[in-house]
């Protein structure tokens, strides 16, 4: 199972959750903050939506945090096995 | 993360469609914001996000430092009427390439942002510090593109003498032509440790104090930059020229890498602080350099249909080398710097791949090389930024094989 | 007169590009439409609708008009870009496709539903796109069927088609009969009118043409989806008929 959202696009945040995925994957794009400030940042909202135990591979790009809201409740309802189920989708 | 506030410029400022981007990446160099954005309708109001950790006064000061650089009139200047006397530029007034006939009407086929594919097809890998990996297609488009427009546009000019460079500008050849002044921004610059032991054993401490990370201020062992890394391979042929007597007007062709400290504005394929060039280079009569001009862009159109990039080219208003103060009279056209700009579907917009910079006698009078029998000589030059047409290319037609021009060979794919 | 944008022009923002919506949140004030159909591929319909949704939270105090246009009610997407939109109160939602007085009704029963359901003290207004043959034959009975109805507005590359699939032999013409039809009844009933996307954004002197003869018919505003067009709109439609 394969499941993206987001872009790599300025002021947004692409994250996937790929089955098997060994660990948490971070590629920070905003040359001015550092790796760990972003991780701080987007780790706790993974948190709030259940995604952060799911390895998931995350590209940041300097996404506001209603941004990084957006995309982990859509990805959230992607992964959510009612929604699945019901091949409830877009 | 971040905040966000806006501002009204201040009368009679109002940026038009091509200020903008002027704007926002001198903004970006000179204030510690994230990101600005003008409002394209009226150009009178400006949004500035910055890192909510970063003092909200702090970020005010220096955008109110920065805007009262940006309006500063002219004659309020406190050298310009040292630069007035001193620029002693000679506007020579050349016909104009034909603009309107100058295009490539190809039809693209994709309109959506390749960005995200490129990523998830394994094209490339996103590194740290905005670092890019090209995989193997990316990798045999840009070979293909380069020997493709070497071959059409070289074969059609002619005899041209190959060269190969490295990188590395000397800097005191860079001040000669007055580098420092043109486009500090772009500067990228190579030193090395200072030789002096103390300096060296000094570092070494600070470094194994930092557990291994480089000194903050590691301005006090460094020499002064014996180099700049190059924006353009071209230098090298002028610094190859450097007191010479040419026979006859000369063709170059040669391809090397680029340097501009593009800052915050670094974004994959479309703007990289390092890219390829591919360049020719025209030494001779002010007739031939503007000959070649001309038949360069016709040449570069023309290679843009065979390969199916759309495209036009236009006026640009950045010529890369005029120095903001010059000392000694040179000739330069009225109009400098025509680019070529493929279509980016997606945002409806282009974005420059090539441009022809005629130098007027500017390098040849900086370094002394000329035509036997002293006839006027000029320089002019051709550059192709490999990366950005492959960019162009995917963005107009997608990544898939079935959607490519006919004109691309297997071998490319 | 000239009005201001916030009155004429109505542009559209593709729902699933955050850094686009953040984007137009820098224009002065105007119309933002955020645009879950067909602004949106099919594959990012349910990202974009949470982008929407929480851009309609983000920016809840903007100095614009925030609009959400949703799929259409002939779409599997439509309720569910309701439960996640209505909650937020966008200032108007526009219904797209709509072609009979039950398409129109279904959607209220739904809002209703929603707002009854979460206590909500909030009404929408809607806009309604005229994108087909059958909704002009239905203009008067669609008008009929909600008293929340802002504006009717007019989709005409989707009436073209519906003229195409009809089979009949100038959709050209159609649709400006469709548009002059609509012009008439909405100023006969003094309702808002608002035209179609003129896609040619560089072709800024047709645009123009097109935005006199919108304006004769009885259009009152224009949807845009490139800033170059905002002042087109203004100065057409904000000078009143001699």
């Amino acid at each position: 199972m394969n499941v993206s959202v987001g872009s790599i696009e300025s002021s947004d945040i692409k994250i996937v959750i790929e089955e098997g995925h060994p660990a948490i994957q971070f590629i920070n794009m905003v040359p001015e903050l550092p790796d760990q400030q972003v991780y701080d940042y987007v780790v706790p909202l993974l948190e709030q939506y259940g995604l952060a135990g799911r390895s998931p591979q995350i590209w940041f790009n300097g996404a506001n945090e209603w941004v990084v809201r957006s995309r982990c409740e859509a990805l959230a309802y992607s992964l959510n096995p009612v929604n699945q189920r019901e091949g409830v989708t877009g | 993360m971040f905040t966000t506030y806006r501002l009204e410029l201040p009368d009679p400022v109002t940026l038009n469609k091509l200020q903008i981007p002027v704007f926002t990446h001198m903004f970006l160099q000179q204030v510690s914001a994230h990101k600005v954005q003008v409002d394209p309708i009226q150009g009178k109001r400006i949004s500035i996000t910055y890192l909510s950790a970063y003092p909200r006064e702090q970020i005010e000061q220096e955008v109110d430092a920065f805007l009262e650089r940006f309006t500063r009139k002219p004659n309020e200047h406190p050298a310009a009427s040292e630069e007035a006397r001193e620029h002693t530029l000679d506007v020579v007034e050349l016909h104009e390439p034909p603009l309107e006939h100058l295009c490539s009407c190809c039809k693209p086929s994709n309109l959506l942002n390749i960005s995200d594919d490129l990523v998830e097809q394994g094209w490339l890998t996103l590194l740290k510090n905005q670092e890019l990996a090209y995989h193997r297609p990316i990798i045999r488009l840009l070979e293909y593109f380069d020997q493709s427009y070497v071959d059409y546009v070289g074969r059609k000019i002619g005899d041209c003498q190959e060269r190969q460079y490295s990188v590395l500008l000397p800097t005191a050849f860079a001040e000669k032509m007055n580098y420092f002044h043109s486009a500090p921004m772009h500067l990228l610059l190579a030193t090395h440790l200072s030789h002096d032991q103390e300096k060296m054993l000094s570092f070494a401490e600070d470094v194994s104090r930092s557990n291994g990370r480089l000194p903050e201020d590691c301005g006090q062992y460094l020499e002064a930059p014996p180099y700049v890394l190059q924006s353009a391979p071209c230098y090298k042929v002028y610094l190859e020229m450097e007191d010479r007597v040419l026979e006859d007007n000369t063709a170059f062709v040669l391809k090397g890498q680029s340097f501009r400290n593009e800052g915050k504005r670094v974004y994959l394929l479309e703007r990289l602080l390092n890219f390829t060039m591919r360049e020719f280079v025209f030494l001779g009569t002010p007739d031939y350099v503007t000959r070649m001009r001309d038949l360069t862009l016709q040449w570069t159109m023309e290679w843009m249909e065979t390969v199916g990039l759309k495209g036009e080219c236009a006026l640009a208003n950045d010529p890369f080398f005029l120095p903001a103060k010059v000392k000694q009279n040179f000739k330069v056209p009225k109009h400098v710097k025509y680019e070529v700009r493929a279509d980016i579907p997606y945002k409806n917009d282009t974005i420059s791949i090539a441009s022809y910079d005629t130098h007027g006698d500017f390098f040849a009078k900086t370094f002394n090389f000329r035509l036997r029998d002293n006839t006027e000589t000029w320089s002019g030059c051709i550059g192709l930024g490999l990366e950005r047409v492959v960019w162009s290319f995917l963005q107009q037609y997608g990544l898939d094989h079935d959607n490519w021009p006919e004109a691309i060979p297997e071998s490319a794919q | 007169m000239s009005l201001a944008a916030e009155q004429l022009v109505y542009f559209y923002v593709p729902g699933y590009k955050p850094n686009y919506i953040e984007y137009a949140m820098t224009f002065y004030p105007m119309n933002i439409i955020l645009c879950l159909e067909d602004g949106t591929p099919e594959d990012k319909k349910l990202e974009a609708r949470y982008v929407v949704k929480n851009a309609l939270q983000e920016f809840t105090d903007s100095e614009h008009t925030l609009i959400v246009r949703i799929n259409s009610v002939h779409t599997p997407h439509w309720e569910q870009d309701l439960e996640e939109v209505v909650p937020q109160r966008p200032d108007r939602i526009r219904l797209p496709m709509v072609k009979t007085a039950d398409d129109l009704r279904q959607i209220e029963r739904k809002v209703q539903e929603m707002l009854r359901d979460l206590g909500l003290d909030y009404t929408p207004s809607y806009e309604v796109m005229i994108e087909c043959c059958e909704a002009i034959a239905n203009i008067g009975d669609i008008h009929q069927a909600s008293d929340h109805i802002y504006a009717f507005t007019f989709g005409g590359t989707d009436y073209f088609n519906d003229c195409v699939a009809k089979g009949l032999l100038d959709p050209a013409r159609e649709v400006l009969s469709a548009k002059q039809k609509l012009g008439a009844y909405c100023r006969s009933m003094e309702l808002q009118c608002f035209d179609t996307t003129y896609m040619a954004f560089r072709d800024l002197e047709g645009f123009r043409e097109d935005c006199l003869l919108s304006r004769e018919y009885g259009f009152t505003g224009r949807s845009v989806i490139h800033p170059d067009q905002v002042a087109v709109v203004q100065e057409i439609y904000g000078t009143s008929l001699a």
